[in-house]
């Protein structure tokens, strides 16, 4: 069998990387949260935003980067996605003229929803990369 | 094409669609937080007298500032939409059968549509003396995309489009069942 030879990202690809992924997880968290909202007259799966994310990391792991690029886009994705989402879930406020005291306040005591929501929904990245790990080293590889 | 390539297109991809989801729902959250400044006012207010009941027919106009239209869905409001007058007995409609006609409100237009209630028998005889300082208040529905939203009301059932002399009677005169207003409504404006 071919030894497997991992990419290595450059700073840059990993920067604009990990900023993309975080993009698309934080809005996909935010689709998720808020399927209850979701135009009637346009149905879509309920699990259509968790199925999404699986195939970002499912995609994410198809690169086959090495394990320092990949640890350095999940982080920096980490990072992004969660004021992506919470950003797009306090929309209504942040357009609304609130000053920035209220913000602060608004975050310190209704941010934990967001970041409860996050907790709980960003992992799924990881398990679609683990599906494709799995696939390749697995029994069935 | 080689793997990596593949995972790099179905990460564009994948993206593309996340972007396709979020935009028509951080839109249709945004007009849903900014429901307030839906314009709701009567412009008519008759007293229809037929042979089994009084019924209370409002014209009301509804004004959309939003850049997303909107739909006024035909139903019975059980959401609490009423006319309250100023004083005394706040039965004399009876409030749980207000009568919505449906209607679609172009972004950036109105719509005028007919709210019917239906008046308590004890009070047919003193409706117009009733309606003297009375309001519509409560929740007006409208629809975003499938969507009810609850639009606060609380506007004057006399209001100042009338006394402008648009069309209304001060002394609100009973008409005949025959000349009850149609049910097609217009609208004005168009989108943004």
């Amino acid at each position: 069998m071919a030894r497997l030879v991992r990419y290595e990202a450059s700073l840059f690809e990993r920067a604009v990387g990990g900023t993309a992924v975080g993009l698309v997880a934080g809005m996909l968290t935010f689709v998720h949260s808020r399927l209850p909202t979701w135009p009637a007259a346009f149905p879509i799966p309920d699990q259509t935003a968790v199925i999404l994310l699986l195939l970002v990391g499912f995609a994410l792991a198809v690169l086959e980067l090495d394990m320092r690029s990949y640890i350095s886009i999940t982080l920096i994705a980490a990072a992004v996605s969660l004021p992506t989402y919470t950003a797009l879930d306090f929309a209504p406020l942040l357009t609304s003229g609130v000053s920035p005291g209220q913000l602060f306040f608004v975050l310190v005591f209704a941010g934990g929803g967001q970041f409860s929501a996050w907790m709980l929904f960003f992992p799924v990245l990881f398990a679609g990369s683990g599906t494709y790990v799995l696939y390749r080293n697995g029994p069935f590889s | 094409m080689n793997r990596r390539q593949v995972g790099l297109v179905v990460l564009v991809v994948l993206g593309v669609v996340t972007v396709g989801l979020t935009v028509p729902l951080t839109q249709n959250r945004l007009v849903r937080a900014n429901a307030d400044t839906v314009e709701v006012a009567v412009t008519d207010t008759r007293v229809v007298n037929g042979t089994e009941e009084t019924t209370l027919v409002l014209s009301v106009d509804v004004s959309n500032p939003t850049r997303r239209s909107l739909t006024v869905p035909e139903q019975v409001a059980y959401g609490g939409l009423s006319v309250r007058p100023e004083s005394g007995d706040r039965a004399f409609v009876q409030r749980r059968v207000a009568e919505i006609e449906s209607g679609e409100v172009p972004a950036g237009g109105s719509t005028t549509v007919t709210v019917r209630f239906p008046v308590r028998d004890a009070y047919t005889d003193r409706v117009g003396s009733l309606l003297d300082g009375a309001v519509l208040a409560g929740q007006f529905p409208v629809e975003l995309d499938g969507r009810v939203i609850e639009v606060e009301v609380d506007t004057p059932v006399r209001g100042e489009s009338q006394s402008s002399g648009a069309s209304v009677d001060p002394s609100l005169p009973s008409v005949e069942p025959s000349e009850r207003p149609s049910l097609t409504h217009r609208a004005t404006g168009g989108g943004r």
